[in-house]
């Protein structure tokens, strides 16, 4: 149903640096895994086109929370909030309202 | 609107022993002063709200960036235990034909996760998005087959470190978006000509009609406003 050349799928198991982007139990403290991740969800929505989302996933609430609390300090957070409305999903309530503001800042429905 | 008005009235001065204790914190509201075509970034988790229930069309998703592999936590106890559970009963020869051994149980449950946050970003015929697989693990091939097929048959062959990945993603964009353009200015030209043989139509030109249609230079056409009467050079307007 989906032309393939409608999608483009990647494997980036490296950082700009060449960090090695494993995450499991033992490399959640690796600090500079976080700092390439939030690298990549900066670079990324300056790669989208204008008025585009981005959507990221994490594995659990907890490298979430370590993955915005290190861009927080390293002060990567400010540039991505100068660059794209954020919104972190939370462990309690409802998703809608997160959804929904998400949405708005896009621009739809106006 | 009603929804959000109330919500206001709840949380607007009023004594703090009306909101429920559990009640969330309301979602920040994005600036106003933001331009109209603002990128937003959502973090969501996987098996989470928004990973399992929720469609982003469009420009409300072009990009998925997966985090690690959504295994569930190794250490959890009903985790452990379902896993011992299917490897002990799938190894009966009576009774285990519907379990899987527990360590594929574990990675089936992985790659449903993860097919579904990756689902999140292609939601109609016409659409088009980009996913990025942050982990190493996910150059195995046998990790890959767990993929929905329609991923697998766009991934690229080598793995890309995160510049040149970016690099990729725009040229991918640049192409998309010429294509959305193309796509944009064929529809609106098929609907001129519509609008106009029914204009020509509603004349009574009944002969030559279509040889009047087929004469016309391609940006006349093309800038006729859809839905609006076309101006041929030649006819009276009063024949309305």
């Amino acid at each position: 149903m989906v032309d393939p050349r409608n999608v483009k799928a990647m494997v980036v198991p490296f950082g700009s640096d060449g960090e090695n982007f494993t995450w499991t139990y033992d490399s959640r403290t690796n600090m500079r895994l976080h700092d390439a991740l939030g690298q990549v969800l900066l670079d990324g929505l300056r790669a989208v086109p204008e008025g585009s989302g981005v959507l990221a996933f994490f594995p659990s609430y907890a490298s979430l929370n370590t993955t915005t609390k290190r861009m927080r300090e390293s002060g990567l957070m400010g540039e991505v909030e100068a660059a794209a409305f954020v919104v972190e999903e939370a462990r309690d309530g409802p998703a809608e309202p997160l959804v929904d503001a998400y949405r708005k800042a896009l621009g739809q429905g106006r | 609107m009603s929804a959000q008005a109330g919500a206001r009235s709840l949380t607007g001065g009023g004594p703090p022993t009306l909101l429920p204790s559990a009640s969330p914190p309301s979602p920040p509201t994005p600036p106003r002063s933001a331009t109209l075509r603002r990128r937003a970034l959502m973090m969501g988790i996987a098996r989470g709200k928004v990973s399992e229930g929720m469609d982003f069309r469009d420009e409300e998703c072009r990009l998925v960036v997966i985090v690690g592999v959504p295994f569930q936590a190794a250490r959890d106890p009903r985790v452990l235990a379902k896993k011992e559970y299917n490897s002990a009963h799938a190894a009966r020869p009576t009774g285990g034909a519907d379990l899987q051994p527990g360590d594929s149980w574990y990675a089936m449950q992985a790659f449903r996760a993860l097919n579904q946050c990756v689902g999140r970003c292609i939601r109609h015929r016409d659409d088009h998005g980009a996913v990025l697989l942050l982990d190493t693990r996910y150059q195995r091939g046998d990790n890959q087959r767990g993929l929905s097929a329609w991923v697998v048959k766009s991934l690229l062959p080598e793995a890309v470190h995160a510049p040149r990945a970016m690099q990729l993603l725009r040229e991918f964009y640049t192409e998309m978006e010429r294509g959305m353009l193309e796509l944009r200015t064929r529809r609106r030209r098929q609907e001129a000509q519509r609008s106009l043989a029914s204009y020509v139509a509603r004349l009574g030109l009944a002969s030559g009609a279509e040889a009047l249609l087929e004469g016309l230079p391609p940006g006349m056409v093309c800038d006729a406003v859809p839905g609006e009467p076309v101006v041929v050079p030649g006819c009276s307007t009063s024949a309305h």
